[in-house]
């Protein structure tokens, strides 16, 4: 089920278009990452669905209500942190919590006790938000986006400021909202590998245009795939490899081959080699990386990496 | 409404909006108290004999002045002399030492530092929020930015309101107690050349009243520049610089130009209306400076709401 739909999206600030004809779906129940340099505009297309700027032309829908012409019904299905979760600090995390509270119809007092549980801030919750850590600030602005149980998750940037162990739980926390609430995740980053790790589905936008949308298993194992054989003696291995099977390309590089091609017969090459009396240490399959692979495609789509 | 509790408790669990009722109640403390003090200082009783004859002799002399004065200073003499009149013969003599309302009287002046104190806080409501950072989990919320801004608006005047009841309450009270109701007389009004008596708490009130035009009109000037420019310093600076210099300017402008007449200051003391104090532009009605009053409040209030609604937030 389709429940973030963007239609044709531009946003032109004077005569400077920011987003031009931007479109792109959220399902429910899967993490979406908007991935791209800074600059981008990842942060101005969030601004829009939320409401905060306005739609040049084209439209956003959250759960089939405009957000141009249907703000009040299409925000009601939005939890959102826009930037840096920023809350009341001379207030206590409960307090803000429940000024939160005060605006949606609904959320009751059990709801924000229940909600400081899920991001185990229940023993801070009546402690000032500026003795918070920025990971307690961003658990709480997740706990201030969940109140009024929304059909959408919006985090600009949630794992800012964690350490690796915060990361990883807001990742897991992330991934069963989507599971197990059936939640659409909207998370926009530049940390590529991170983004790897959480999302279903990564839309690369760049120049404010969407250069590319693909499942992460895809865009991570498409086409060739390399091996990097670490042989000896190098030359000879080199010489035996190369020409020798269709569609395989082989490169030294710092005394290791380098081997890449669409479809390669692992044990045939190794045998070959062994044959030949090259002496084996190891055979290791490169997955190329997200990075790599967000590098290649916005610089291949003409423009700055 | 939840979105008038959000505001309110935003403006009391910061220490400021304390210290801002402290000082309030602070300054009405040490006047009753100094007041107290030079009062027992030259306690100078009048001669109570024959006061009738003493403002006799008093009006006979104003009269003899009031063919010399020119225009202006004219009404003021003609005014003690009614006054003056009707004491002698309703048996009222003049009221000579400090009593609850000639203090409440005098305290009606801090009505001033409620305004500054009022403007700090309509400068500081919307602009916070974007030096906050948390304009933008206020407005993602299933409410129009016109009713955030409303709940705003009427959040600043309940806090004027509760000032103002602050400060009447409390000089009241210390009125009350420091010097007590000697000479309990009603308030002589002056009106069409006629003086009018009038129970001493409903005239106060609408003397309050009238002093918080200003109060009201100079708030939402700093409101509108709070929501408009989103940078509460620059609001606060603003408003009290014109506040401050907004009427010294008007005056100057008021010696040589008639146009004067239609600038906001010019306007928003409406006590000479109501037979206290001087005028800045002869010739002007309460009716004109109202109508006036009300276009600049429409001004700001219309410039406020629309540039807060129509705005993208991008801080």
């Amino acid at each position: 089920m389709i429940v973030v739909s963007l239609n044709n999206v531009s946003k032109k600030i004077g005569s400077k278009t920011i987003i031009d004809n931007l479109s792109f779906d959220v399902h429910a129940g899967e993490i979406f990452g908007f991935l791209g340099p800074n600059g981008a505009g990842k942060t101005t297309t969030i601004r829009m669905l939320v409401g905060l700027m306005k739609i040049t032309s084209g439209d956003i829908f959250i759960d089939g209500h405009s957000v141009k012409s249907n703000y009040e019904e299409a925000i009601a299905k939005v939890g959102a942190i826009v930037e840096n979760p920023e809350m009341y600090k001379f207030m206590s995390g409960y307090d803000n919590l429940k000024h939160y509270a005060r605006m949606t119809k609904g959320v009751t007092m059990e709801r924000i006790d229940e909600v400081a549980e899920l991001v185990g801030l229940q023993n801070r919750m009546k402690e000032k938000v500026k003795t918070y850590s920025l990971g307690m600030r961003q658990r709480l602005g997740i706990a201030q986006a969940l109140l009024h149980r929304p059909k959408v998750l919006i985090l600009d940037e949630p794992t800012n400021g964690l350490d690796p162990a915060g990361i990883r739980e807001i990742r897991d926390y992330l991934k069963r909202l989507a599971r197990v609430e059936d939640m659409a995740v909207v998370v926009s980053s530049h940390l590529l590998s991170e983004m790897e790790m959480m999302c279903d589905r990564i839309g690369i936008i760049q120049n404010g245009r969407m250069v590319d949308v693909q499942l992460v298993n895809d865009m991570v194992n498409d086409g060739n795939i390399s091996y990097l054989i670490s042989a000896k003696p190098v030359d000879q291995a080199f010489n035996l490899l190369q020409n020798a099977f269709e569609g395989v390309e082989v490169k030294v590089t710092k005394q290791l081959l380098h081997v890449e091609g669409a479809s390669i017969d692992v044990p045939k090459l190794v045998k070959r080699l062994v044959e030949n009396n090259c002496d084996i240490y190891e055979v290791k399959q490169i997955n190329q990386s997200l990075e790599e692979k967000f590098l290649e495609i916005t610089s291949e789509k003409g423009g700055i990496a | 409404m939840g979105l008038l509790a959000n505001e309110w408790v935003k403006i009391f669990k910061r220490k400021s909006s304390f210290i801002m009722i402290g000082i309030l109640a602070i300054i009405v403390v040490v006047a009753a108290i100094g007041i107290t003090f030079v009062n027992s200082q030259d306690n100078v009783i009048n001669d109570n004999g024959n006061w009738q004859a003493a403002l006799e002799e008093e009006n006979k002399d104003l009269k003899e002045e009031l063919k010399s004065t020119p225009g202006p200073y004219k009404k003021e003499i003609e005014r003690i002399i009614a006054e003056n009149e009707y004491r002698i013969s309703h048996d009222m003599p003049k009221v000579t030492s400090y009593n609850v309302w000639t203090f409440m009287n005098g305290m009606m002046g801090l009505v001033d530092i409620v305004a500054l104190f009022t403007i700090i806080i309509a400068a500081g409501i919307v602009a916070s929020e974007f030096s906050w950072g948390t304009i933008k989990l206020l407005l993602i919320r299933p409410i129009s930015r016109a009713k955030i801004l409303l709940s705003k608006y009427i959040t600043v005047l309940l806090y004027a309101l509760f000032m103002l009841a602050i400060l009447f309450v409390l000089s009241f009270i210390l009125g009350a107690a420091f010097f007590g109701f000697e000479q309990n007389q009603p308030h002589l009004a002056y009106l069409d050349g006629q003086i009018v008596a009038r129970a001493q708490i409903p005239f106060l009130l609408s003397q309050y009243a009238l002093s918080s035009v200003g109060l009201l009109i100079f708030t939402t000037m700093a409101f509108m520049i709070s929501a408009a420019f989103r940078n509460s310093s620059l609001a606060i600076g603003l408003s009290i610089f014109l506040l401050l210099m907004g009427s010294i300017v008007t005056s100057i402008i008021a010696g040589f130009f008639d146009w004067a007449k239609y600038l906001l200051f010019a306007n928003t003391n409406l006590l000479p209306y109501f037979g206290s104090g001087t005028l800045m532009v002869e010739g002007m009605t309460l009716s004109f400076s109202l109508i006036v009053l009300l276009v600049y409040y429409i001004i700001f209030l219309v410039v406020a709401f629309w540039a807060f609604v129509k705005r993208d937030v991008a801080a």
